[in-house]
């Protein structure tokens, strides 16, 4: 009996030693084939999301995994590895190696996580290889408010400081940022209320006439706009929304404030130029899809694809702009 | 309308996905460190290729059965499979130390059962009235309603009050651990980069109930330390006893749970803290409770299947999630180009009746798995120690490593495994830990928030939630109930010393 289990045991030894050896063989071989740019994709490509499935990133990066795929003609995996703020995910492709096999979905966290030491990640650590969406901020009030416009709305905070309530995000998220860009692009002193939870659960308080308005992306407070609840009194976009004609931006109302998050994808900052060429033409064919622009649309989102140069530009600009305003909190 | 929207619920597809959501649900919430949402995350892109009403069937059935599921457990080897199945473990493992855990099992799943079925009723009854009321709870009243559910550390006391309030304020304290969200300063961090997103509640509770136990439980042979006898009991007498003898209590447990479950951003936890509390404040023999009442069981386990349906109605009525679990079955729904809220009936009422309907399919599926499950369940408890303790550790371990995927969670979660063996071995109830630790995120941040608006009307504090008519009635309530535990403590200290 004891001889029979030993015998049973070495066999399946040698049999698992066998398949790791043939295994092994295949990924020489596979790496071999894929160290030349020109046969990229020689394998199936992974997208990293820094966040948990079902979120707007997730959304944004699976519509883009399937017309990057149309367009490499290979497959695109969407990998969710959620946590920490986004450091999770970005630290994975961060370590992972430079071939073009590991993408990394980016969004304004990148910018967050140095000032607020989250983790040491920066955006020069990433080869950019485009930009797809913008998520742009909106002045919101409920349908009840005394406030009609963007105009309106200022002049009041102007003559009292610090009397109108605004629900944000939590501190040092894009939300709160974002307020405190409005409150000195405009030279006004609103008095913030952090809701944890991110920008949706501003819209909350804001339902319940709570707070007077709430600062946060156009595509969270959409339900509360169809439902005949909320009013947008202005977008933080340079033109007006496509999917929202007859809300007016900030700047048409004499208040000079662009500013949204961005939805990008990076590979590891090392990564041979030829590939990331590559992978940001497919991009640029990836957004042009009717489903994402569909999707984009309905989820209060503007395409904004930006090619590599753009997207490292943009986001150094945005992240100085967030460098400045976070190292003046109190941490 | 109706009939052919039925037809269309009574199909193969529907039928087969909400009964394999639901499976599913129980399966991951009996499982220590899993629960519902993370499941409901895990199985979310399989239904991005499905047909909107089944993908909201499938993951409605993940949530009904995610809320019974850890009851199992907890019954069983006193294990709550999720914090949702906290208070069930009080009534029903000292159940099962009597011999009594079919009867347990019975009083949970019937209790989940109709609980489940008052939620979805008012689902589909109420939803715009109820999700009005839900907006008038504004940060005072959010504040106010945590409170009120951290009394229920009154009856949990043990031996000795104070204990229970020192453990209490001890949840309250390590909450707070981490980056502050309404200043973004770190507190406690000591520098510590994995300490920065704070401790997760659900990392210390299953430390706390899962770790403590297994460590607890080794040199035991088997998990509940008696010969294994059950007495039988028949279904009917259990539903019998929920519906008509306690009827008041069953309908008070399922408001409560179902209201909880409509404000949004308040879990579970707080729900079946708040029912259970209620239970045993209003029960003629407080002192039975925590030493195998029924009753216990009932308000616990019909409180946290109301939750879902109360989850849902802020969802379909305004598109605001009443908890994590509705907000993934808002994303699935987006994939199909359906925002939720009010334009899920303006645009496609079908899915939003459907779906109405298929829930009350995913509670029968429920029931009959939880009744005809019994028997199998209970063959857990003849399982040697020695081989339960590593398998709950490996899957505790799993457990708390995907709820964020951190490995600093799992030393987290063991830590407070080892502390809070000292902490009982010491005779500190380690329960009210939890309370704390579940309500003081809520409390804190409203408290906050509340002094911030008071400041802007220039009120000082008091006078600003007294003037609010809402939260001068939580005010009253919570006076009421500080009261009515303080009178009650001499008889709980007779009792519940385990």
């Amino acid at each position: 009996m004891k001889t029979n289990i030993t015998k049973f045991h070495l066999k399946l030894l040698v049999a698992i030693m066998v398949m790791a050896l043939a295994l092994g063989v295949c990924g020489i071989v596979s790496v071999a084939v894929a160290d030349e740019a020109s046969d990229f994709p020689g394998r199936e490509v992974t997208i990293i999301v820094p966040y948990d499935a079902g979120g707007s990133s997730d959304m944004i990066s699976r519509f883009i995994a399937s017309g990057l795929g149309k367009a490499l003609n290979c497959t695109v995996l969407v990998v969710n590895k959620p946590g920490g703020a986004g450091s999770v995910g970005m630290t994975f492709v961060r370590q992972s190696k430079a071939d073009g096999y590991t993408i990394c979905y980016i969004s304004t966290d990148i910018m967050t996580q140095k000032v607020m030491n989250i983790s040491d990640i920066v955006p020069e650590d990433f080869a950019f290889i485009g930009q797809v969406a913008e998520v742009p901020g909106a002045l919101t009030v409920h349908v009840d408010s005394p406030f009609k416009t963007a105009t309106e709305f200022i002049d009041y905070a102007k003559k009292n400081p610090g009397k109108l309530t605004v629900a944000v995000g939590a501190v040092g998220g894009a939300w709160h940022t974002t307020a405190t860009v409005l409150e000195e692009g405009a030279g006004v002193k609103l008095n913030k209320v952090s809701f944890s939870g991110g920008g949706a659960a501003a819209v909350t308080p804001l339902m319940g006439k709570h707070v007077d308005a709430a600062v946060n992306g156009a595509g969270e407070v959409l339900s509360g706009v169809n439902a005949g609840s909320l009013k947008i009194l202005g977008v933080m976009t340079e033109e007006r929304m496509p999917s929202l004609p007859d809300v007016p931006t900030l700047k048409e109302q004499g208040v000079n404030v662009v500013f949204g998050g961005s939805g990008a994808y990076a590979l590891p900052k090392d990564a041979p130029q030829p590939i990331v060429d590559k992978l940001s033409a497919a991009l640029s064919k990836a957004v042009e899809s009717d489903e994402f622009k569909d999707f984009i649309t309905q989820r209060g989102m503007i395409i904004r694809y930006r090619n590599t140069a753009d997207t490292k530009k943009a986001i150094a600009e945005q992240n100085e702009v967030f460098f400045n305003i976070l190292s003046k909190i109190d941490k | 309308m109706t009939l052919e929207l039925l037809q269309r619920v009574f199909v193969l597809d529907v039928l087969a996905l909400a009964t394999l959501g639901t499976l599913l649900g129980i399966i991951f919430a009996a499982i220590p460190g899993l629960n519902a949402a993370i499941a409901m995350t895990l199985f979310l892109p399989v239904t991005y290729g499905m047909r909107p009403e089944l993908a909201l069937s499938f993951l409605g059935g993940v949530y009904m059965g995610g809320m019974y599921g850890g009851s199992i457990t907890a019954i069983l080897i006193n294990v709550p499979g999720c914090v949702e199945a906290t208070c069930t473990a009080y009534d029903g493992y000292p159940m099962t130390l009597q011999g009594r855990s079919r009867e347990a099992l019975y009083y949970s799943i019937f209790a989940s059962t109709f609980g489940g079925f008052f939620g979805i009723l008012a689902l589909v009854l109420f939803t715009p009235p109820l999700a009005s009321v839900a907006l008038k709870f504004g940060p005072p009243e959010m504040m106010l309603l945590g409170m009120c559910g951290l009394t229920i550390i009154g009856c949990l006391s043990g031996n000795n009050v104070w204990k229970a309030v020192f453990m209490a304020a001890l949840g309250l304290f390590l909450a707070t651990v981490g980056t502050d969200m309404s200043s973004s300063v770190r507190r406690f961090t000591f520098g510590n980069r994995a300490l920065t997103a704070g401790l997760s509640p659900l990392v210390v509770a299953l430390g706390i109930f899962c770790f403590a136990e297994m460590f607890r439980d080794i040199g035991m042979r088997k998990a509940a330390t008696f010969e294994y006898k059950d007495t039988p009991i028949k279904p009917s007498t259990v539903i019998y006893d929920i519906l008509v003898t306690k009827t008041y209590l069953f309908c008070k447990s399922s408001l409560l749970g179902l209201f909880i479950g409509i404000l949004p951003g308040i879990g579970g936890g707080t729900a079946v803290f708040t029912a259970y509390g209620e239970a045993k404040r209003s029960s003629k023999h407080p002192e039975t409770f925590g030493a195998g009442n029924p009753e216990g069981i009932i308000a616990a386990e019909s409180a946290n299947n109301a939750v879902v349906g109360g989850a849902l109605i802020p969802m379909l009525a305004i598109g605001i999630p009443g908890s994590p679990g509705v907000a993934i079955m808002g994303a699935a729904l987006t994939t199909h180009g359906i925002i939720c809220g009010p334009d899920l009936f303006t645009k496609r009422p079908d899915v939003a009746y459907i779906f109405m309907y298929a829930m009350f399919l995913t509670i029968v599926g429920m029931a009959l798995m939880g009744i005809f499950g019994i028997k199998w369940f209970s063959y857990i408890l003849k399982i040697d120690m020695y081989y339960l303790i590593p398998i709950v550790t490996a899957f505790a371990i799993f457990g708390a490593y995907s709820i964020n995927n951190m490995v600093s969670d799992v030393l987290v979660a063991a830590i407070s495994g080892t502390v809070a063996i000292v902490l009982m071995k010491l005779e500190f109830p380690v329960s009210p830990l939890i309370v704390g630790f579940v309500l003081s995120n809520l409390i804190e941040q409203n408290l906050r928030r509340t002094i911030q608006m008071a400041g802007i009307k220039q009120m000082n504090f008091i006078s600003y939630l007294l003037q609010r008519p809402l939260s001068l009635i939580l005010v009253v309530a919570l006076i009421g109930l500080i009261t009515l535990f303080t009178f009650m403590n001499p008889n709980t200290k007779k009792k519940l010393q385990d």
